[in-house]
Formats: C-alpha cells, sequence, structure tokens
C-alpha cells in the first residue's frame, strides 16, 4: 500500500516544486560484523553448497576496489552437517582456479577480478559430498579466530512450475516481446517461493521482488505471469519484465523455508524502501553470531526459447 | 478512592447551603446577526463575580441566584459586550444576542474583577480555543486555510512533517488525538496524504484543543482532544461563501427554512488543479489519470419549542487516485474519505436541566481496485462506528456546573481485505473485520470553592468487549455474533483546580488518567491514509496514559495580553508499535506485526498572547522530551520518537493596517526530526545492503520557515454592501529555506572504481506564492 502513497505523493510533488540536495550525514558508531551468505540446493543440475564471509563496512566509508576485496574473510573454518556426516568446506581462492572461471567466480560476489590485486576466496563443498535432499536440515558452523558463528536452514519440498506459455504483452502489443505465464498447484501447506531468470547471455538474477508467501493462493492451482529480472540500473519503460523473442531464458524457481523467507523478504523490502514515508526495516537474519543468511533452496531450472 | 469521596462530600455540603427565594436566568447566547449560539460565551455577574456562568457546548446558560437585581457583562472574543441589568423575582429565560466588532472605549462597567477572563479563571489547563476568524487570518500553504496547522502554531503541538496537517500532542502518538467533527470521530483527517486537513474553515464555527486536563466527559484517546463544531446556519437571512484559490474553491450556502426557527447550511469544497492537466494527458502514457478530493458539509436544525431543538449535521470527503496506463493495460482507483452524521436532540427538562441525545455514524473506507489484462485486484479496510450519548448538564446554583452522562459505541474495523481475480480463479485474503463495543459513564462538577479556588473533578468509567464472530488465535475458541470475547474496563478520575493568587494571575494543576481501546501504528515518518485502526482484542490491550500538569498563568492589560507556563509529565503504558523487521504485508494482521511497550514525555510549554488591538498574535515555545521503550527493540532500550522535538518555536502576528489591508505572519522553528540513519553496509548476492543503526538516533536538520499574507478588501469601508470581497496574497516560506522532508541514499562509483554511498536531502515546498479571493454575500448587510 504503501507504492500508492509514493503514487499520490510524486503527484503532489510534481504540483509543487521539490528539490534534492547532498547531505552531509550523521555519523554513527559502526559495530563491524560478518556478514555469511551460505547456500545450499537441492534438484536437478544443481551445484555445490558455499559460503561467502566477509565483514560490513561503516556506512559513508569511500571504498576501492581492493579495499572491497580484502572485506572477504580468508581465514575461517566452515563445516556443514547434512545430519549423517559433517563436510568441511573448502576455501577456494581467485588464484586457485583457471583464469577463465575467475570472471564467473567475481560475478558470485559482485566484483570485477581485473580491478583488484586481492586475492578472493570463497568456501565451497568442492567433492560435493553433502546428502542434498528435498527435506534435508543442514546445520552450518564458522570458525574465524576466537568468533563463531551457527546458523540452521532446510531444504522443503519442491513445488513445481508447469504449462509455460508466452503471450502477448498486455495492452498495446510490442511484436518484439512477450509475456511469460505459467501454472502452479500450491499444496495444502504453507509454502515461500523465490525465483530467478537469466535472459539470454547473462547470469541469473533475482527479480524487483522475487519472493512471497502463499497466504493469498493457499492450496489453489492457478496461471500466474513471471517478470523478467531487471538489473536496478533498467529503465522502467514499456518493455519492462517481458521476454525478448528468440532468446533463450532460464527461470530457477525455488521453494525455501520460514526463516530463510524472511530474511529475503525483509532484505527485499528493506533494498526498496526508502523515501518520504519509509520507516526502516532490519533484516532479520538467520546467522548466531553475525549477519547474513544460510539458506536451503528446492530448485527446479527451466529453459525456454521465447516464442509467440 | 478517596479523591471520589471528597468529591461527593463537596458536592453534598454545596447543595445543603442552596436557600429559599432562588430564580433562574437561564437561556441561550447568539450571534445576533447569524442567530448561531455562541459556545463558551461569559456571563459575568458584577455583583458577584464568583457567581457568573458561562454558555455550554450548546451556547445554554443557566444560573440560579437569590432574589435580587443583577448587572451581568456577557462577553465572548470577537464580539461586543453587552451589560444586562435583570431583576430576578422569578424564573426568567431569555436569549441574549451579541454582535460582532469589538468598540473600543464602550465598556461601561470597570469593575476590577472583569480583570478576570478564562486564562486564569477556568479551571482547565492545556485548553486553547481558536477561533475560525482567527484562523483565517493566518497565511496558508497555497492558500488553504487549515485548522490543524493553525493548532501546530501552539506549544506543546508539533506537526507530523513538513506541510502535513498531522500533528503530535506533548508526546503522544498520532493516534492518540481524539478528533471530533459535531462529536463524531474523524479517524482520517487528511487530504492529499496529509497536506490538507479535511475541515473546510467556511463550515466552522468553534476549535477547542484540550492537551491536558481532559474532562470526564471526554475518554478513549490518551493525548489530547481536538473538538470542532460546525456552524448552524444563519436563521434570519441568507448568506453564500465562497473562494477561488490555487488548488481548490468552496462554496457555502445558508439561510433560514423557517425563520428564526429553522435553518441550514451546505458547503463544498473541491480540488481541481490535476483535472486542468487532462486535456496535456490524453493519448500519452497515462492518459486518465487524476488526482482530486472533495468535502461536503452540511447541516440543519429546527427548533421543535423553547425546550427542544434538533440538529442534523453530516460530512461527506473523499480523496480519489486514478491512475491510467493504457498502453500496458493497467489502471486502478482509489477512493478513500470519511463519512460523519450526527442527529442530536436537545431537550431542557428545566431552566437548570440541559440534556443532550446524540446518535452518531461515522465511517472511513479506503479501497483500492485495479488490475491488468485478465488479473483484477480489490482492497478495502475501513472503521464503522454507531454511537450513541446521552449528556447532562445540570446547573443546582453558581457554584456548581454538573456534567454526566453515558456513551455506547459499536466499532466494526476491517483490517486490509484483499479479492484478487485471475481469469476463473478467485483469491481472497483471510482476515475478517473485527467487532467492539465501548461503554462509557461519567460525571464531573466544575466546582467553585471559594473566590480563589475552585476544581474541576470527574470520574469516567469505561469498558471494551472485542465481540464476535471471532476465532480466537490462542486457543482456537469459536465466538458467535455479539459473543465477548475479550473484555477491558477501568476507572479515570480526571481533576483540575486553580487556585487565584491575584485577579489576574493564578495557578493550576491537574491529573488526567485515561484509557484508549482504538489504536493506529504507523511505521512511517507521516501518517498516511492507508494506516489502520485495530481495537484492543486478546493480543493488543489497551494503552493507558496518566499525566500530571501544573501550570501558572498571568493576563496583563486588561486581559489584553495573556501568558503561561505550564509543565507537564506524561507515563504511556501498553504503547503500540511494529517490530524492528516488519514487512507490511496482506498475508499477516497487523497486530501480529505489532510489538508493545511503554512511553514517557514531559515538557514545558511558554505561551504568550495578544487579542485586543491591532497587533495580535502569540509567540508559543515548547521544551521537551518523549521517548518510547520495548522490550522487543533494542532489549528495552529507551529511545527517542520520530516527533520528539527537543525546542519548539511558534510566533504568529497579525497587523490591521487600515481597514483595507491586514498583515499576517507566522515563523516557526522545531528541531529536526529523528530518524534511524544506516550504520553499515554489507555485500550481499553482489550489491551493497545497508545495515541500520540504533532506532531514531540520528537527526534532520532543523525545520524553521516564515509565511507571509496580506489581505486585502477593497470595500471594507461600506458596510452596508450586500456583497464583499477580499484578496488574499500569501507566501509560504518566505526565505525559501531548504527545509529536509526526507534524505535517500545512493551509491557512486568514481572513475577510480573507488565506492561510495552519498545521503541526499529532499526538500519539497521552497518559497510559494499563492493568491485567492474569498466572497461572501449577505441578505443582510451587517
Amino acid at each position: 500500500m504503501k507504492k500508492l502513497s509514493y503514487i499520490l505523493f510524486s503527484i503532489f510533488v510534481l504540483i509543487t516544486i521539490g528539490c534534492q540536495d547532498e547531505v552531509i550525514p550523521v555519523t554513527v558508531p559502526n559495530a563491524e560484523q560478518y556478514v555469511v551468505e551460505g547456500v545450499i540446493e537441492a534438484g536437478e543440475n544443481t551445484g555445490p553448497s558455499y559460503v561467502i564471509i566477509s565483514k560490513s563496512v561503516p556506512f559513508f566509508s569511500e571504498i576501492n576496489p581492493n579495499q572491497f576485496a580484502s572485506l572477504f574473510i580468508n581465514n575461517a573454518e566452515v563445516a556443514v552437517s547434512d545430519g549423517s556426516k559433517i563436510v568441511n568446506f573448502t576455501k577456494l581462492c581467485l588464484s586457485n582456479i583457471p583464469p577463465e572461471l575467475q570472471e564467473t567466480a567475481g560475478e558470485l560476489v559482485g566484483i570485477n577480478v581485473d580491478s583488484t590485486d586481492v586475492d578472493l576466496c570463497i568456501y565451497i563443498d568442492l567433492n560435493d559430498e553433502l546428502n542434498r535432499t528435498f527435506g534435508g536440515t543442514y546445520d552450518l558452523k564458522i570458525r574465524i579466530e576466537d568468533d563463531e558463528l551457527f546458523s540452521t536452514t532446510t531444504i522443503p519440498e519442491l513445488v513445481e512450475l508447469s504449462n509455460f506459455v508466452f503471450k502477448d504483452t498486455p495492452g498495446e502489443s510490442i511484436d518484439t516481446m512477450a509475456q511469460l505465464f505459467c501454472t502452479i498447484n500450491d499444496p495444502e501447506v504453507t509454502n515461500y517461493y523465490r525465483y530467478f531468470t537469466a535472459a539470454e547471455g547473462s547470469g541469473l538474477i533475482p527479480p524487483f521482488s522475487s519472493i512471497t508467501d502463499d497466504v493469498q493462493f493457499n492450496g489453489q492451482e492457478f496461471e500466474f505471469p513471471i517478470s523478467k529480472a531487471e538489473l536496478p540500473t533498467a529503465d522502467f519503460d514499456d518493455s519492462y519484465g517481458l521476454f525478448e523473442i528468440g532468446d533463450t531464458v532460464q527461470i530457477k524457481w525455488t521453494t525455501l523455508d520460514q526463516a530463510h523467507f524472511e530474511f529475503w523478504n525483509t532484505f527485499e523490502y528493506a533494498r526498496n524502501n526508502q523515501g518520504p514515508f519509509s520507516s526502516y526495516t532490519r533484516i532479520k537474519s538467520n546467522v548466531d553470531g553475525g549477519f547474513g543468511v544460510w539458506g536451503g533452496y528446492a530448485v527446479q531450472f527451466i529453459n525456454l526459447i521465447v516464442e509467440k | 478512592m478517596k479523591p471520589i469521596i471528597t468529591f461527593c462530600i463537596c458536592l453534598f455540603f454545596s447543595f445543603q447551603l442552596i436557600g429559599q427565594n432562588k430564580y433562574t436566568y437561564s437561556g441561550y447566547i447568539k450571534d445576533a446577526s447569524s442567530g448561531e449560539t455562541l459556545v463558551g460565551a461569559n456571563l459575568i455577574n458584577i455583583n458577584d463575580t464568583d457567581k457568573g456562568a458561562s454558555s455550554n457546548a450548546y451556547g445554554f446558560y443557566s444560573l440560579t441566584l437569590d432574589e435580587g437585581e443583577y448587572t451581568f457583562v456577557v462577553s465572548y472574543l470577537g464580539y461586543q459586550e453587552q451589560v444586562l441589568v435583570v431583576t430576578l423575582d422569578q424564573d426568567v429565560s431569555a436569549t441574549i444576542e451579541l454582535s460582532e466588532g469589538v468598540l473600543l472605549g464602550e465598556v461601561t462597567i470597570s469593575a476590577e474583577e472583569q480583570q478576570k477572563d478564562s486564562n486564569v479563571e477556568s479551571t482547565q489547563l492545556g485548553v486553547v480555543d481558536l477561533p475560525v476568524s482567527k484562523v483565517k487570518k493566518l497565511p496558508a500553504l497555497m492558500g488553504e486555510v487549515d485548522i490543524l496547522k493553525a493548532l501546530q502554531l501552539l506549544p506543546g503541538v508539533a506537526s507530523a512533517s513538513e506541510g502535513s496537517s498531522g500533528f503530535y500532542v506533548r508526546g503522544g502518538g498520532p493516534d492518540q488525538n481524539l478528533v471530533l467533527l459535531d462529536e463524531a470521530v474523524v479517524y482520517n483527517t487528511g487530504h492529499m496524504l496529509g497536506f490538507f486537513s479535511v475541515f473546510n474553515a467556511d463550515v466552522l464555527k468553534n476549535t477547542k484543543l484540550i492537551k491536558g486536563g481532559m474532562p470526564a466527559y471526554y475518554g478513549g484517546r490518551l493525548s489530547s482532544v481536538v473538538d470542532v463544531q460546525m456552524k448552524e446556519g444563519n436563521d434570519k437571512y441568507y448568506g453564500v461563501e465562497g473562494g477561488v484559490g490555487l488548488i481548490s474553491s468552496r462554496l457555502t450556502m445558508e439561510g433560514p427554512i423557517v425563520k428564526e426557527k429553522s435553518s441550514f447550511i451546505i458547503s463544498g469544497r473541491r480540488t481541481y488543479i490535476l483535472d486542468l492537466v487532462q486535456p496535456f494527458l490524453k493519448g500519452g502514457n497515462f492518459e486518465g489519470t487524476n488526482y482530486y478530493f472533495y468535502d461536503l458539509n452540511t447541516k440543519v436544525n429546527y427548533r421543535i419549542s423553547d425546550k427542544d431543538r434538533l440538529y442534523l449535521s453530516g460530512y461527506f470527503g473523499r480523496d480519489v487516485l486514478k491512475f491510467n496506463q493504457p498502453k500496458r493495460d493497467f489502471s486502478f482507483t482509489l477512493p478513500y474519505g470519511n463519512i460523519t452524521t450526527t442527529l442530536r436532540w436537545n431537550h431542557l427538562f428545566n431552566d437548570k436541566l440541559f440534556f443532550n441525545l446524540s446518535a452518531i455514524y461515522n465511517d472511513y473506507q479506503l479501497e483500492f481496485e485495479g488490475g491488468q489484462s485478465e488479473f483484477n485486484f480489490n482492497l478495502f479496510s475501513g472503521v464503522r462506528d454507531y454511537n450513541v450519548r446521552f449528556d447532562f448538564d445540570y446547573f443546582p446554583n453558581p457554584k456548581h456546573n454538573i456534567k454526566y452522562g453515558l456513551n455506547y459505541t459499536y466499532h466494526t474495523l476491517t483490517p486490509n481485505t484483499a479479492s484478487a481475480t485471475n481469469g476463473e480463479v478467485n483469491f481472497n485474503s483471510p482476515f475478517e473485520p473485527k467487532y467492539g463495543q465501548e461503554i462509557a459513564g461519567y460525571i464531573q462538577d466544575d466546582f467553585k470553592v471559594n473566590k480563589r479556588f475552585s476544581l474541576n473533578a470527574g470520574l469516567r468509567y469505561s469498558l471494551f468487549s472485542q465481540l464476535g464472530p471471532y476465532t480466537s488465535k490462542l486457543d482456537g475458541t469459536e465466538y458467535g455474533n455479539y459473543e465477548p470475547v475479550v473484555t477491558y474496563d477501568g476507572f479515570e478520575p480526571r481533576i483540575s483546580a486553580k487556585y487565584s493568587i491575584t485577579q489576574s494571575s493564578s495557578v493550576k494543576g491537574a491529573v488526567t488518567l485515561t484509557n484508549q481501546y482504538l489504536h493506529l501504528a504507523s511505521n512511517s515518518s507521516s501518517t498516511l491514509p492507508t494506516d489502520l485502526w485495530v481495537p484492543s482484542t486478546e493480543i493488543v490491550k489497551p494503552q493507558q496514559g496518566i499525566q500530571y500538569a501544573l501550570g501558572f498563568f498571568k493576563n496583563l492589560k486588561n486581559n489584553a495580553i495573556e501568558t503561561s507556563v505550564e509543565i507537564y509529565y506524561k507515563d504511556l503504558k501498553n504503547q503500540i508499535d511494529y517490530s524492528d523487521d516488519v514487512v507490511p504485508s496482506l498475508s499477516q494482521e497487523d497486530e501480529d506485526l505489532f510489538v508493545f511497550g511503554k512511553g514517557r514525555s514531559y515538557g514545558a510549554e511558554f505561551f504568550v498572547s495578544k487579542s485586543a488591538g491591532r497587533l495580535t498574535g502569540w509567540l508559543g515555545y515548547t521544551l521537551s522530551k518523549t521517548e518510547r521503550s520495548f522490550d522487543e527493540i533494542e532489549g528495552g532500550r529507551w529511545y527517542p520518537t520520530v516527533f520528539d522535538r527537543r525546542n519548539d518555536l511558534s510566533v504568529v502576528v497579525n497587523y490591521k493596517i487600515s481597514p483595507k489591508w491586514e498583515f499576517g505572519g507566522t515563523f516557526v522553528y522545531g528541531d529536526g526530526r529523528n530518524f534511524t540513519p544506516y550504520e553499515s553496509f554489507a555485500f550481499i548476492e553482489g550489491g551493497i545492503n545497508t545495515i541500520f543503526g540504533p532506532r531514531n538516533s540520528a537527526q534532520l536538520a532543523p525545520y524553521h520557515r516564515i509565511d507571509l499574507s496580506l489581505t486585502f478588501t477593497p470595500k471594507a469601508n461600506r458596510e452596508k454592501k450586500k456583497y464583499k470581497g477580499s484578496w488574499n496574497f500569501s507566501v509560504y516560506n518566505a526565505y525559501n529555506r531548504k527545509n529536509p522532508f526526507f534524505t535517500f541514499y545512493e551509491s557512486e562509483i568514481s572513475d577510480s572504481g573507488a565506492a561510495q554511498l552519498k545521503a541526499f536531502q529532499v526538500t519539497i515546498f521552497p518559497i510559494i506564492p499563492s493568491i485567492s479571493y474569498n466572497f461572501r454575500w449577505s441578505q443582510n448587510p451587517k
């Protein structure tokens, strides 16, 4: 509903004459903390589990690529239990992987590897030893010098999408674009969903609003549109969220548990909630001893060629 | 219980003092030209100023005195005083009519006692009567005269944000203000996101703000009462009043239905600024997009007999936003607004006992209807009340004015209930409306103990029940229609006392306990139409507040200058806020997102007002602190609220340059609004994400501005003209202060690849000049 208020506000600003100036921000004490981003997935074509550990940065610091890369922790011990065994994750640094894979690895953490000479490391279940299954529970334990961080996540049952069909664009038809529809048959239990899309030639990214629970449609079967994820810098024009005819696209549809959902739900709301009527929402971390998320996904990958 | 026993003993003995051969002087005090009753007009008994009276909310007065001859001065702000000599050898019923205007030098009574006025003399403190005529002389944003914005210029009242009509009183939340229009609760007081209030000044008679020492008559809110009364309509002559402004126009008509027996008033206001741009939107991406708001006020009254009167008043207002994107086949409409209806029956059982029966209906609704292609979405939320109240006003003798009554309200509060259709599939949100009943009884006595000491003692008992149909979230119990789910009740003692130090100075003190059963939590820095009212339930407990206030009041220069200093301390229990990690959604009810805690607020208010002469105005300064504490927010740390404002200053000036030209000016200064700053950022999913610091631990820059106005009345000298017009030229924010409305952050990456987040401040109101034309036609030029 707040979005409606923004529209009303925008109209009001049109009537008046608003202006904006840079201001010197208030300095607040910074409590530096570890930031964890860990993923474990089950489903066809899913990759090994990994954990990225970094440190938070005082808000108004200026940070260059070397300083950025040095935020990533490379002296941690990471272990995950799947209930039957404990797997120690392997530290994998840029210098350990072939140069042709370094760019892809950099993208994973949002860095251009050419712009830094710091060796950036992540922790990975390199031999894919964990038993990644729907319904599994996974405990994460991280030790960094004297500090310990813990988290637990589950991989719920997968609720798959079906009946993918590209339709004409809503309103005035755009010949070169199409809108993707699919069908979900939501089970009669509480479910949480998140999805990502990849346009031709680019990686999987989440759309502006990628996450939802099923309170509004629990137990129903229905068709709904899937928007193409756009980069934050994309223009909100007539083709926003639509797929280009002829492209090969990938959809990553996931089911996740409640704590994992709450992290991304608060994460997206906090990120999008700037403006005249915003307050603040703290991101609901599921990592004890630090900040971030250790999240399990049940994954369905769908590859499609866009055609009407 | 002690205060109650003392109160009853005093009451008993005071009645024993009533002797023989006493007669009652009673009736109504009215405006001579319109027949409008005057509320709070003083009837000063020159022979013994302690034995005077004032008119009640319906203009009725009653004074019982020993047989004899008395001289009364009848006075009302902005009206000529009238001297009456009355022989009381039998009960006398008389209507007193006062004429507008002050005739300097014609005051014939110069008794020292006349120095007293309500500022120092009344038992109430923290009470301000704000005549609409005064408000109309203030500079206004875009020429829109706004009663709620005028209230924000008083000490102890802070505005919600830049240009907003939302307000906070003595550290109370936005839901802790009881805003009444002809006794009906107005749940949403703002148009256009609160930039304008719903009150059309042309149709208002009186506005009273009570920020401390709330009498037992009022209840249901912790912090303040804004009691707004509509005009009744001229019962002698027809008249038309209106104005044309930059964003809206207004028109009011009034007149007798049966002369001096029945009258009507009807008034409308509508904005049109975006109607004017419709031709430019045609054929574009946003064809059909529009926004406007309108108000309709109407009131009729009928005097059945000297003892019976009927009033029927109503308000209907709507904001309508239509958004249309034909190219994407996307559109929605968002109408929201209030309806209030009040039917009142005044009856005089005898010349000492006045009775009022009110039946009140009010309804606030917010709707949203939109869709794209085959998908359609509807959303509804609202509050609906049916309310009946019985109020008695008893004037046994000059020492006492006793009010007592009963009040019953049936509430229906609908949370955000959504429904959607996608082709042939329907989606419905699982939430049902919540029901409740509120019952209250009260008694209060305004008791003049002796020449120096008087007190207003009262007791209110309130009870609230959540009613079925409802299924308990705690134990799954199902409740049927009207079956109580949970009941809360409590006594609310109210006492305020005055001690006169001299004839022109007094000290006053008050202790007020209040319960509140309906709540609104806003997680925004301002109040919005989408904010939801929720009732007390098995999860949400009633809010409770106790306020201690002490004041010193002094009048100077024959009451021309009024001064006061008031200090207060407020303790609040069961305060409501959203949890730190809240994400508003249609999946959860608001009560499941709340956290519960406590609050405190204290401060000092300084006020100097000049109401006579060519130069009038006031200066108000508030030094205050407001904090909240919730166990679930940062472990119960006491943190300042968004509206905690340590320093707040207002200066209001009005100067009558000549009969044709009048100048108005206001200056406001307030410490900047608190907000929760970003503390650090983290890299997740390849992007920068923010982590917030402690709640409300940073402050925006101070807020200050000057507004100016000049009113030109070309034919001001021709008093007998039926048609009068005036031009108003206003400048808002005259020195173009860039007051921060909000801040936002953006990341910037330099050529060297270094990233930095920068903060930006947005200002929405630079210097804004405006012009409006106001007119008035009256059958009777006086």
